[in-house]
């Protein structure tokens, strides 16, 4: 008797079941076109992001060409009307205000925490 | 896992290794069906679902390195689909109440335009009565098919939830419009 009763109710929820399911069925929808604006989307998408980084670097090349340009040739004025024997002990001068172990290792971890970053900001 | 869900795996990882927009294009093309309907019958506004469908497919694509396999990839795909939708009503919520604290009317209702009486079927009256999570489970269960087990992990639901809530939805959908008279008439 408990068996049939269980199957009743099995019988009940599978009739319920395919009906819902009926009802919920819907006819296929034709892509017409669909499926390519996704892939035109991202066909540009990678063609942007190939073509971002050179374009930055031309950009900055450009914007810092001129301050460079300025900047070499004030060094190159400033070490020409320096008397001879300062010139020779330039180099000496020179490795005293070179930046220290210590500087070198935290600029290079600032360089790394802000790559991070900026890669999260990106994602 | 049957030779479909095979070359599925096959076009992802083809898709993810070689940035393959075509292989991409080709997932597109067999699942996008399923992916739009499951949106329009969510949101009930045939526009506002497939540009969402553009978002969810956009999106996937961004996130396909993240597919490992573990289940089918239209489980995955509906799973990235739930959550633009989501994502996307948050921000009109958000846009909505912007608007009425500026004291305008709320825009973003208005884009969510439900059908007018006489386009109205029997599957709108029953989704309405529905809650969205409810609605959601019940789109996943009944149209798209998905096994508890796969609506668990779409919807970020345990199991039992899954059940409890197709019972509850069920219920609602028999005491408003009284199934069980129609299927043992």
């Amino acid at each position: 008797m408990k068996s049939v009763i269980i199957n009743m109710v099995d019988r009940m929820k599978d009739t319920e079941d395919r009906r819902l399911e009926s009802l919920f069925a819907s006819d296929a929808i034709p892509d017409a076109g669909f499926s390519m604006r996704i892939e035109k989307r991202i066909r540009r998408q990678l063609w942007v992001r190939r073509l971002a980084l050179p374009i930055a670097v031309v950009i900055g090349g450009a914007i810092a060409v001129k301050p460079l340009a300025g900047l070499v040739t004030s060094l190159m004025n400033f070490v020409s009307v320096l008397p001879a024997n300062v010139s020779s002990n330039l180099s000496g001068v020179s490795a005293l205000n070179l930046p220290q172990m210590s500087t070198i290792a935290l600029g290079s971890m600032l360089v790394v925490a802000v790559i991070t970053i900026a890669r999260l900001f990106e994602e | 896992m049957n030779a479909n869900s095979t070359y599925d795996s096959e076009l992802v990882a083809r898709a993810v290794a070689q940035q393959d927009a075509a292989a991409f294009g080709e997932l597109v093309r067999r699942h996008q069906s399923q992916v739009r309907n499951f949106l329009r019958k969510l949101t009930r506004d045939a526009s506002l679902a497939d540009d969402l469908a553009q978002d969810c497919f956009m999106h996937a694509w961004d996130k396909l390195h993240t597919f490992v396999g573990r289940g089918s990839f239209i489980g995955w795909l509906l799973k990235v689909a739930y959550t633009t939708f989501l994502q996307a009503k948050r921000k009109s919520n958000r846009y909505g109440e912007i608007l009425e604290q500026a004291g305008h009317q709320d825009v973003s209702n208005e884009r969510q335009s439900m059908p007018t009486s006489d386009e109205i079927t029997d599957l709108d009256k029953f989704l309405a009565v529905l809650t969205e999570e409810e609605r959601a489970v019940m789109i996943l269960s009944y149209a798209c098919g998905l096994s508890h087990r796969e609506i668990s992990e779409t919807a970020d639901l345990p199991v039992g939830t899954v059940k409890s809530i197709i019972f509850r939805g069920k219920e609602k959908i028999r005491e408003r419009f009284e199934i069980s008279d129609h299927q043992h008439g």
